[in-house]
């Protein structure tokens, strides 16, 4: 089990975006919007087209990058490479070749087995997919933050069926990885958005609008060195409007998908002090939809 | 229901054809050799589709629209209001307002306080499923943009919006007289005296109208602009000898004409006397038309208001000329709106009003019967906030009416003695004296159970007397009984039944137990709550 994630300080909002190619309605620069549904479509499929490039302008401390909601297909790949160099001559990071995470079934772990009725069965795709759960993100975790200024991503997808590949979103930021996972008890909450009506005989009809995922996460005993650097600076940017994407367990790869989502925090984290050089923290927040 | 979508014209003024609305040079200019255009664009006329939603979305290459953004800025969507009461009559449609809030916490909506939105078309629309194709999502009201306002812009806008209603409730005639015939030969103007004056227009059959003198020194009047099929002078209401009908007023003016004796140009609306009048001039006109029907008159109004056949349920109109085929008249020379001049017309057969997808539709007001039910509604579907109001009629008695007189043949210019010529007999006197005939229709046994029942009495257009002795007997059946009006809230997929329908009502009391068929007179969306309220007459 890893320890819970959190990308902030979102560099890219900021970052001359480049390369690829895109539709004219559908322009790049919409990665950048704080809308996830404002999506940029590349113009094709083909790996040429669904490129991204992001220069921060200076070189910036990155511990995660995340592209999403996308359509990429189940078991499609991408790659991620970070340079002080326009050229990408000389590499700071180089992801390799990802697939995206949760995208492919892990046939070793029974309880997550389809039903052969099912339609991804056949083709191995979990069923997150299959019904649209939850949004897909393209996420990748640095080891240990890398310095760059320079960011590329290139996807792997050019059979895609849409004929396009899209994304809502991009992150580039830094990461928060606590000294310690969350407490137990930690609450993965699921709030459904709907209208209701309900007739004087108590019959009810829902409008069914959509589900926003929450958690809220204890972290004790958290050094200073947690709670005045990643948590004060997390708290202090972010606020309670600025979008933070967190993962509770970033290498549970089949359920990454459901455990991973932007969000913005319902209040920013409070730093409680328990004792000389100890607190902890909360992060309480809910899903960006 | 997932989503509402919302798409809304505006002006956002001209652009440079070869720069596209997102600001991007068009890659696709062709040009020739010598720097010329090719396949040279249309101008843009500054008019531009604008796309929102409660939720964002992106359509796909294949979807129609194609990869437009519905921006999901929809905060309130608002209230939509459409009913055949208005006034407390049954039968005139009301105008529906109503505002749709869009959030603008982060200025994208900045430049709109530049485009014009006032007077042009939307269309709510809403998507029951997420991912669905937005093709697929159902029109919940089609109407007119007012105005774009706001009293806390830096968070919010609001569009107000109206139905299509609106479109009619402008002045009918707005042709005017230049006043410039101020001498023989010089057309059909009118002087000084006529300047500014509307020039009339007759629908049907209008008897005895006072037309307007549009050339004193030609003795030229004019009944109507439109053309007409019959013109019968009067002089002091003693009729005149017509002795030819000419298509042009060139020949008219050529034909030799002896006192008592007059020609017309039937093209025009136009006739011309043989010699200077004695006592006042009147004339009968008809319309030239085949159909003089209460329904294919408004269908003529909503001609000369420009409503394309498109924008109109056409069928409507034929099944209430069908079934309500008696002949109207209507004499139109001053600025009143069309609506008005349609709910006369109309009169109580039918009212008019457009239906969800902005289409003007007629709806007759017949008594609902179980054999045209559309669907049924019961106990299990209503929502909290109904109302039921029983004994309802077209006034305030709430008890049923045992007496119906409906006024017809409207004269339209009355005349008194001294305005009547010595020759002219005691029975078209007595006619002219009077601006209306009266049809009764009567059941003196309702008031053996209803010591206070009432008598209806109404204005018609109708102008033969068959005709509105079957109306009031047609109307004595509608209110001679209990009626009821419900306000019956319920979720908004309950209630997919439109004006004009006919619902069954099955309740536990007010013996509705077997299930009652009421007419659809009112339907009012609540698009936030997800709540339709149906008014239901029967």
């Amino acid at each position: 089990m890893g320890k819970f994630v959190a990308i902030y300080q979102n560099y890219a909002d900021a970052a001359v975006l480049y390369g690829g190619s895109y539709r004219v309605d559908y322009p790049l620069n919409n990665v950048r919007d704080l809308d996830i549904g404002r999506v940029a479509r590349t113009s094709n499929p083909a790996t040429s087209s669904a490129v991204i490039i992001a220069d921060l302008g200076a070189s910036r401390l990155v511990g995660g990058v995340v592209v999403g909601p996308t359509n990429q297909s189940p078991g499609s790949t991408y790659r991620i490479r970070a340079s002080s160099f326009s050229d990408f001559s000389t590499l700071v990071y180089d992801s390799g070749i990802q697939t995206v995470a949760g995208s492919t079934m892990n046939w070793s772990n029974t309880s997550l087995w389809l039903a052969w009725e099912d339609p991804g069965f056949w083709f191995g795709i979990p069923d997150v997919f299959d019904l649209a759960l939850v949004p897909v993100w393209a996420t990748t975790i640095l080891p240990t933050s890398a310095f760059a200024r320079f960011w590329k991503i290139e996807f792997f997808d050019s059979l895609n069926a849409d004929g396009y590949i899209q994304f809502g979103r991009l992150v580039i930021g830094r990461a928060w990885r606590p000294a310690h996972n969350y407490d137990y008890g930690g609450e993965f909450s699921c709030e459904p958005i709907y209208r209701r009506v309900e007739a004087v005989g108590g019959r009810r009809t829902d409008a069914d609008l959509g589900r926003r995922r929450g958690y809220r996460l204890t972290f004790s005993n958290l050094p200073d060195s947690d709670l005045f650097n990643d948590v004060f600076r997390m708290r202090q940017y972010t606020g309670a409007s600025k979008q933070v994407w967190v993962s509770a367990d970033p290498d549970d790869s089949d359920n990454f998908q459901k455990r991973s989502f932007l969000a913005t925090f319902k209040s920013p984290p409070p730093i409680v002090q328990a004792n000389l050089d100890i607190g902890s923290t909360v992060i309480d927040c809910e899903e960006v939809i | 229901m997932y989503a509402y979508l919302l798409e809304v014209e505006a002006y956002v003024g001209e652009q440079d054809p070869w720069i596209m609305s997102s600001g991007v040079w068009d890659d696709n200019a062709v040009w020739d050799d010598e720097g010329v255009w090719l396949d040279e664009p249309e101008a843009n006329p500054g008019v531009e589709t604008l796309y929102l939603a409660t939720h964002t979305i992106a359509t796909r290459p294949t979807e129609t629209p194609a990869n437009k953004l519905y921006d999901g800025r929809i905060v309130e969507t608002g209230n939509f209001s459409r009913s055949l009461i208005s006034q407390g009559r049954l039968g005139r449609a009301s105008d529906s307002w109503g505002y749709i809030e869009l959030a603008n916490t982060d200025g994208g909506l900045d430049s709109w306080l530049d485009y014009g939105f006032d007077g042009r078309p939307f269309i709510i629309k809403s998507l029951p499923v997420q991912g669905m194709p937005v093709t697929q999502a159902t029109t919940l009201f089609r109407g007119t943009i007012a105005a774009l306002e706001s009293g806390n812009a830096a968070d919010t806008l609001r569009l107000r919006i109206r139905d299509r209603l609106a479109e009619l409730q402008v002045p009918l005639l707005t042709v005017r007289y230049a006043g410039t015939s101020v001498s023989t030969g010089l057309g059909v103007e009118g002087d000084a005296d006529l300047q500014d004056q509307l020039k009339p227009r007759v629908f049907g059959a209008a008897p005895n109208v006072q037309p307007k003198l549009v050339n004193k020194y030609d003795l030229l009047y004019q009944v109507s602009v439109g053309m007409v099929s019959l013109i019968t002078v009067y002089d002091g209401a003693a009729p005149l000898t017509n002795i030819g009908d000419y298509p042009v007023l060139s020949s008219m003016m050529a034909a030799t004409v002896a006192p008592g004796e007059y020609v017309t140009c039937y093209a025009l609306g136009i006739f011309r006397l043989g010699g200077t009048p004695v006592f006042v001039i009147t004339a009968d006109v008809v319309e030239d038309a085949d159909d003089l029907s209460a329904a294919a008159v408004a269908g003529r109004i909503l001609d000369l208001l420009d409503i394309s056949a498109d924008d109109r349920d056409q069928d409507s109109f034929d099944t209430l000329a069908a079934s309500s085929p008696a002949q109207v008249g209507l004499f139109v020379d001053a600025e009143t709106n069309a609506l008005e001049l349609i709910t006369q017309v109309l009169g109580s057969s039918a009212a008019i009003i457009p239906n969800t997808e902005g289409i003007f539709q007629v709806v007759g007001l017949a008594e609902p019967v179980a054999a045209n039910t559309a669907g049924e509604l019961t106990f299990r579907d209503l929502a909290e906030g109904g109302s039921f109001s029983f004994g309802v009629g077209p006034d305030d008695a709430g008890v049923p009416a045992w007496s119906v007189v409906l006024n017809w043949g409207r004269v339209w210019q009355t005349m008194t003695e001294g305005q009547i010529a010595g020759v002219v007999d005691l029975a078209r006197r007595t006619y002219l004296a009077s601006q209306w005939r009266q049809a009764t229709s009567e059941d003196a046994s309702i008031k053996t159970k209803h010591l206070l029942a009432s008598q209806i009495t109404a204005d018609t257009l109708l102008t033969l007397q068959a005709d509105a002795q079957a109306e009031a007997a047609r109307i004595l059946g509608l209110y001679s009984s209990r009626r009821d009006m419900l306000s019956f809230p319920t979720d908004s997929d309950r209630a997919p039944y439109d004006l004009g329908e006919v619902v069954t009502v099955t309740l536990p009391r007010f013996g509705y137990d077997d299930g009652r068929p009421m007419l659809v007179v009112g339907k009012h969306i609540d698009a936030d709550k997800a709540v339709t309220t149906l008014d239901l007459w029967g």
